[in-house]
C-alpha cells in the first residue's frame, strides 16, 4: 500500500511505538504498528473496546481498508469517530479536569475487571465529545500483569491530581500552570506549595506529599545501589486501593473562587427585561439567517448566549476568561445534557499559543478558530477600552475567525462604558458608532444594523471579507 | 518514611528508572489503601442489606427468589 500524498502525521502523536494518527483529505487516522497488534487485539478480544464503546468513555472506531502512512510497520488503520473542536487542559474549568480525571480512573477500573491496563494516563488523551469526556487513545491498553505496579500512576497525579488540588487549595485556576509544565506538574513541587494542614487530607498526603518524598528519595540514586532481583508486587486488590483511593480523593476536591467578576453579571447587567427580549429575538433571527454549523462565542459567561447557537444546531465554542463563569457553564451543560456547547477557559486578548515541540504538538487557537459564525455580544468596549485595542485590529482579527460576525455596539453613554472611563483618561476619540462602521466596513459587509429596545445598544450582522471564506 | 522506603529498596527488586519513587511508593500504599478498599466494600454491602431490610420490613425474604423464578419463567 502507498501512503496519500497529502497524508501527514499529526504532530503531536510520535510518543507511543505502538501507533501514531494521521490525516488524510478523508479525516483523521489512527495507525496500529505492528508492535502494538498484541494490545489492540487483547482491546478488542477482550470485550472491553466494546464495554466502553456501550458506556460512551472510549472513542468508538472503524477498522478502515485506507492505506497506512507507514505501511512497513503497519498492521491496522483504524478511523475514530471526527472530535469537532480538540481542546487542551490549560482551557478546561476545574470541573471539566475533574470529570476527566474520574473518566481516567473509571476506565482504568473498568479495564482491570478484563485484565488489561492503561499504560499512560495523559489528560491530552481526553477530549469533550457530545457534552461529555471521553478516551481517545485506543491504543492506550496494554495486558494487566499480577504484580505490576501502575506504570501510568505518576502521570496521573501529575496531569490530574496536582493542578486539581492546587487550585482546590489555591482557589486559582490551573491554566498557566499546565500550559507552562505540558508533562504535568512535578508532585515535588505541588507538595511544597502545599500548606502544612493539606498533611491532614489523606488523598494529599499519600498521592503527593509521600510520593514527592519517594521521588526525591529515589530518582537520584545510582541504580546499582536500589536494583535488587526479584519481581516488584502490588496485588490487584492493592492497585484497586490506590485507584480507589485517587477517586475517592479526587471526588472530595471542591473549587471555591476567591472572586469571580462575570458570575454575578448575568444578575445585575444592564439590560431591561424588554431590551434582553429583544436582544434575544435578534440574535435568534440572525441565526436563522446565517444557519451556522459551527459557532465561537467570545466572552460568553455562563453561556446564555451559546445556548441560542447551539439550540440552532450550531457546534458552538464557548470563550470566557473567568474560569468560575466556563465552570458554572459546563456544570449547566452537564446537567442540561447540552451535547454541543464546548465551554472553555480562554482570553480572547492572549488566547492559547502554540506548544510543544517545534511549536507543533498543541494548536494555537487561532490555528482551531474557523468557524462560521463569531457572536461579540457586550465585548467590544472591553477589548477597545478595557485592553487598548484599536477597532482596526479587532475587526481585522474578527474578521479572519468566521464567515459571520454578530456583534454588539456599545456606546461611549452606556452605564458600563461610563464605569470603564469614571478612573481613567478618555483616550478613545474612534470609539463611536461611526468609526466602528466605517472600520468594520474594510473588513465585513454589514448586513443588518438593529437598535436593541430600550437600550443605546445596537446589535450588527455581518459578513466576513476574508479571502478565507470567499 | 525514608526508613519504609529504605526498608522496600532493601527488598524489591526494581531496575530503577526516574517513575522508580512512583512505583516503590505503590509497592508501600498498595497493602493499607488495598485493605481499605475492602472494608469500604463490605461495609457498602453491610450498609446496602440493612437498607434493603429497612425499605422493605414486612417482605420476606423468600419473595425475592419468587420474584426471580417468576421472571425467568
Amino acid at each position: 500500500m502507498m501512503k496519500t500524498i497529502t497524508a501527514k502525521p499529526i504532530n503531536s502523536s510520535y510518543r507511543d511505538p505502538c501507533g501514531f494518527v494521521f490525516s488524510t483529505k478523508e479525516g483523521i487516522f489512527r495507525q496500529i504498528n505492528l508492535l502494538g497488534q498484541d494490545n489492540y487485539d487483547a482491546l478488542l478480544d477482550s470485550g472491553l473496546y466494546h464495554r466502553l464503546i456501550e458506556e460512551e468513555l472510549l472513542i468508538p472506531h472503524q477498522e478502515t481498508t485506507a492505506p497506512a502512512y507507514l505501511p512497513e510497520i503497519a498492521y491496522k488503520v483504524i478511523k475514530p469517530e471526527p472530535i469537532p473542536f480538540v481542546s487542551y487542559p490549560y482551557e478546561w474549568s476545574f470541573g471539566q479536569l475533574k470529570d476527566a480525571a474520574l473518566l481516567t480512573l473509571e476506565i482504568q477500573k473498568i479495564a482491570l475487571q478484563y485484565n488489561l491496563s492503561l499504560q499512560d494516563a495523559s489528560a491530552y488523551n481526553v477530549q469533550f465529545h457530545r457534552g461529555h469526556p471521553i478516551l481517545i487513545d485506543t491504543l492506550s491498553f496494554e495486558p494487566y500483569q499480577e504484580g505490576k505496579p501502575w506504570v501510568a500512576y505518576r502521570q496521573f497525579c501529575q496531569h490530574f491530581l496536582a493542578p486539581l488540588i492546587l487550585a482546590a487549595y489555591f482557589h486559582t485556576h490551573f491554566g498557566v500552570w499546565l500550559q507552562h509544565q505540558l508533562d504535568g506538574i512535578p508532585i515535588p513541587l505541588c507538595s511544597h506549595l502545599l500548606p502544612p494542614t493539606s498533611y491532614l487530607n489523606l488523598t494529599v498526603l499519600v498521592h503527593i506529599h509521600l510520593h514527592s518524598r519517594a521521588i526525591r528519595r529515589f530518582t537520584d540514586l545510582p541504580s546499582k545501589e536500589t536494583v535488587i532481583p526479584g519481581e516488584p508486587r502490588v496485588s490487584k486488590t492493592g492497585l484497586l486501593g490506590i485507584i480507589d483511593s485517587l477517586d475517592t480523593g479526587i471526588n472530595k476536591l471542591k473549587w471555591q473562587p476567591d472572586s469571580s467578576e462575570w458570575l454575578d453579571y448575568e444578575i445585575i447587567h444592564s439590560y431591561s427585561p424588554e431590551s434582553i427580549q429583544s436582544k434575544t429575538a435578534l440574535i435568534e433571527s440572525y441565526l436563522d439567517e446565517t444557519q451556522p454549523k459551527t459557532a465561537i462565542d467570545i466572552g460568553a459567561n455562563t453561556g446564555r448566549f451559546s445556548r441560542q447557537a447551539s439550540k440552532r444546531g450550531a457546534y458552538t465554542i464557548s470563550l470566557d476568561s473567568d474560569a468560575a463563569a466556563v465552570d458554572r457553564n459546563y456544570r449547566q451543560c452537564r446537567q442540561d445534557r447540552q451535547a454541543n456547547i464546548l465551554p472553555l477557559v480562554m482570553d480572547i486578548t492572549n488566547p492559547s499559543p502554540a506548544l510543544g515541540w517545534d511549536n507543533q504538538e498543541n494548536l494555537s487557537f487561532t490555528d482551531r478558530s474557523p468557524c462560521d459564525v463569531i457572536l461579540a455580544l457586550a465585548l467590544l468596549h472591553h477589548l477597545a477600552i478595557g485592553k487598548n485595542l484599536p477597532l482596526e485590529r479587532i475587526a481585522q482579527t474578527f474578521s479572519g475567525m468566521g464567515k459571520w460576525l454578530i456583534i454588539e455596539f456599545i456606546p461611549k453613554d452606556d452605564r458600563q462604558v461610563q464605569l470603564m472611563l469614571s478612573s481613567r483618561q478618555d483616550i478613545f476619540a474612534s470609539y463611536n458608532q461611526t468609526d466602528f462602521e466605517y472600520i468594520f466596513g474594510k473588513y465585513f459587509t454589514i448586513v443588518h444594523h438593529n437598535q436593541i429596545e430600550n437600550s443605546p445598544r445596537c446589535l450588527y450582522l455581518m459578513r466576513s471579507n476574508h479571502i478565507r471564506f470567499k | 518514611m525514608q526508613f519504609m522506603l529504605a526498608l522496600i529498596s532493601l527488598v524489591v527488586p526494581l531496575y530503577l528508572d526516574p517513575g522508580s519513587g512512583s512505583t516503590l511508593l505503590q509497592l508501600l500504599i498498595a497493602g493499607l489503601l488495598g485493605s481499605l478498599f475492602l472494608i469500604k466494600l463490605y461495609w457498602k454491602k453491610v450498609i446496602s442489606i440493612f437498607n434493603r431490610s429497612q425499605s422493605n420490613p414486612d417482605k420476606n425474604p423468600s419473595d425475592d427468589e419468587n420474584n426471580h423464578s417468576q421472571t425467568d419463567q
